[in-house]
């Protein structure tokens, strides 16, 4: 199951209260166990959409979706049920001010070997980009299209023999999706994605390149980008790199200023 | 189920097969995973039953026929599809009332209302398509799709077939209690013009209601909501005059009233009250009970319901329980008060016809005849009720 964060600017007073309560919820995720993986993206987004057009690459500056909010990050665990996700992710202090929306893989998850490192935000290995890719409405039934899927999975396979694969996978469709939002005191769940748009997320991947570029030109390779778009951002890296985010970690009890909101566990 | 009951000949097993039917789809979806393949086996057992019972007289234990049956075709059914036997890829856990774990299910918050109300209508109460359909005015098509649709997502979105424990119960009871609840009110009096009221979706709703408070008699909304569905449901014969106009509680025959129901809703409500926590369901059974025990519309006892209308305006300060509260209130205070406190809510609720409906009465007590006549206008122009309708225009003196 993957969680997309979804937020704008955030005030001053939502950042102290993440910072504040985010110890206490990791530690609960920690007792929960299975694994869980994600990161925070980056902020303001400062995304490129790649389409494949008469087989040359057509890059835009700006995101797939002009919407006033935006995913800010995502979160892979592992889960029993919707309700057990609903569970494990409510309590997150992130969703007090960003809604989430829980969604399954339902052919698994692919997992390359830097998967840990990105997670605790070490990117000494390569810097991590999300690849999203949108398929439009219209074409619903090339997102569910087996040989679509499995061109997907081939092309996931030679990133990971190539080296480049971080995590990946097809996502439930927006029928699977439920969306946490915290309201007059508690969290309530809705039916259906957050963003309610014409083009579907069809599926995710986080790839490691050496440069914008180099992740716009893998992006063009994706099958996705044929008839659809695939949207390339960053992640956020954190110059104080790994502590923070590696909520599996104590804290180091110096005392210091946390370094910024902590919106994963690794 | 009803489908295979027809219309006529084996009326009498409708109710057999309906207190029957859920639990044993419930039953088999649990033991096979498999939604469609339960309500089939079902349905064949139900149809078995028809064809044998009239013949062979009715077995001591029909449930447990029903359910002998339903089992068999169920893995007669699975033969056929070459499916393992017993196969379980929801992971359903045991022990506990099935139905239970299926209304939860069906009602899950994730799932859009529509497709809540058709799911549990389908599903649990073992209604067919085309009844659902009939009753929410929508073609079969679209019910049938709507149903397709949830039952895909319980299973692609892993939506547990499990009783919430706290602190998701209240939420999630909230949830099935919001449908039935809707389903009683969509039965009771609807909204569309075809026709004024459902019978047997509301006593449909009614008896979801009933089998919610068997399974966890220890919630008192649920015995709350059960209360207030019998406190209306208790009306329902006086609700009409014999020219089928909607006769307002002042002009109806209490004698009509069925006082078992009546009686069964206020042990209810004491029951609710003993368990100590009440709710929007128990005040508003409260406020039904005020209605149901007062031997004229004069006799009501006008203050205590505007002291249940406060607590529930606490718990759910929403503009139509004001509303309802300024009708009492205008027993208690007298008409200017009631119409000062309606006109706070002339902007929220200048699309509800029954704001409307109010402020004419009140404007009328007033002897504001000419305001009246206009607030009689918008409350007609407002609903599409026939028999809301000609009681407007009967109160308003106007001629159809």
């Amino acid at each position: 199951m993957t969680i997309i964060v979804t937020e704008g600017a955030q005030p001053e007073e939502a950042l102290e209260y993440m910072n504040r309560n985010w110890p206490a919820w990791a530690e609960a995720m920690e007792r929960r166990g299975g694994r869980r993986l994600g990161r925070e993206l980056d902020h303001p987004p400062t995304p490129a959409t790649v389409r494949l057009r008469q087989g040359r690459p057509l890059v835009t500056d700006g995101p797939f979706a002009e919407t006033k909010e935006y995913v800010g990050g995502i979160s892979v665990f592992q889960a029993r049920d919707l309700d057990d996700a609903i569970a494990a992710q409510s309590g997150n202090p992130v969703n007090r001010y960003c809604p989430f929306e829980i969604r399954p893989f339902p052919d698994g998850l692919r997992l390359g070997p830097g998967a840990e490192a990105f997670a605790k935000g070490d990117d000494s290995a390569g810097i991590p980009w999300l690849l999203s890719a949108w398929v439009h409405r219209g074409r619903h039934a090339a997102a569910t299209d087996p040989a679509l899927r499995g061109e997907c999975r081939d092309w996931r396979e030679d990133l990971l023999r190539r080296g480049r694969l971080v995590l990946g996978a097809e996502l439930g469709g927006p029928e699977t999706a439920a969306t946490l939002r915290w309201r007059d005191g508690e969290t309530r769940i809705s039916p259906g994605p957050f963003l309610d748009i014409d083009s579907r997320l069809a599926g995710i991947d986080v790839v490691s390149c050496r440069d914008r570029e180099e992740a716009v030109a893998l992006a063009a390779t994706h099958p996705v980008a044929r008839q659809d778009a695939v949207e390339v951002r960053q992640f956020y890296t954190d110059p104080g790199l790994g502590e923070t985010l590696d909520a599996g970690a104590e804290p180091d009890g110096s005392g210091g200023e946390p370094a910024k909101r902590p919106l994963e566990d690794a | 189920m009803r489908a295979a009951v027809g219309e006529g000949a084996a009326a009498d097993l409708g109710p057999i097969f309906r207190e029957e039917a859920g639990r044993i789809t419930a039953a088999l979806t649990r033991r096979f995973g498999d939604f469609d393949l339960a309500e089939e086996a079902v349905q064949d057992a139900c149809v078995e039953a028809l064809r044998s019972w009239p013949g062979a007289g009715r077995p001591r234990r029909p449930g447990a026929w029903l359910q002998r049956v339903a089992e068999r075709r169920a893995l007669d059914r699975l033969r056929r599809r070459r499916l393992e036997l017993a196969r379980h890829p929801l992971g359903f856990p045991r022990g506990g009332d099935d139905r239970l774990r299926l209304i939860f299910a069906c009602c899950h918050p994730s799932l859009s209302r529509e497709a809540q109300l058709a799911l549990t209508l389908r599903v649990v109460a073992g209604f067919t398509t085309a009844q659902i359909a009939r009753a929410f005015l929508v073609s079969e098509t679209a019910v049938a799709q709507r149903i397709t649709r949830a039952k895909r997502k319980i299973v692609a979105a892993g939506i547990p077939f499990r009783v919430p424990e706290p602190p998701e119960l209240d939420q999630r009871l909230g949830e099935v209690l919001a449908v039935v609840y809707l389903m009683f009110n969509e039965g009771y009096l609807s909204s569309g013009w075809e026709r004024a009221h459902d019978r047997s979706l509301a006593q449909e709703a009614a008896w979801l209601a009933r089998l919610v408070a068997r399974l966890m008699p220890q919630q008192p909304e649920v015995l709350g909501l059960l209360a207030l569905c019998l406190f209306q449901l208790a009306r329902e014969r006086a609700r009409f005059s014999a020219g089928g106009e909607l006769l307002t509680l002042a002009e109806q025959d209490r004698s009509l009233w069925d006082r078992r129901a009546i009686e069964e809703g206020e042990g209810l409500l004491d029951r609710a009250a003993e368990l100590g926590r009440p709710g929007p369901y128990q005040l508003q059974a409260a406020v039904a009970s005020c209605h149901a025990l007062a031997p004229s519309w004069e006799e009501t006892d006008w203050g205590l319901m505007v002291r249940f209308y406060d607590r529930l305006a606490e718990l759910d300060p929403s503009p139509v329980v004001r509303l309802n509260r300024a009708v009492a209130l205008a027993h208690v205070a007298g008409p200017e008060a009631a119409l000062r406190e309606t006109e706070a809510l002339t902007t929220q609720l200048d699309g509800y016809h029954l704001l409307h409906a109010t402020r004419a009465e009140l404007l009328r007590r007033l002897g504001r005849e000419e305001e009246a006549r206009v607030a009689f206008g918008r409350a007609l122009q407002l609903t599409l009720n026939p028999a809301e309708r000609s009681h407007l225009r009967a109160r308003s003196g106007t001629r159809p």
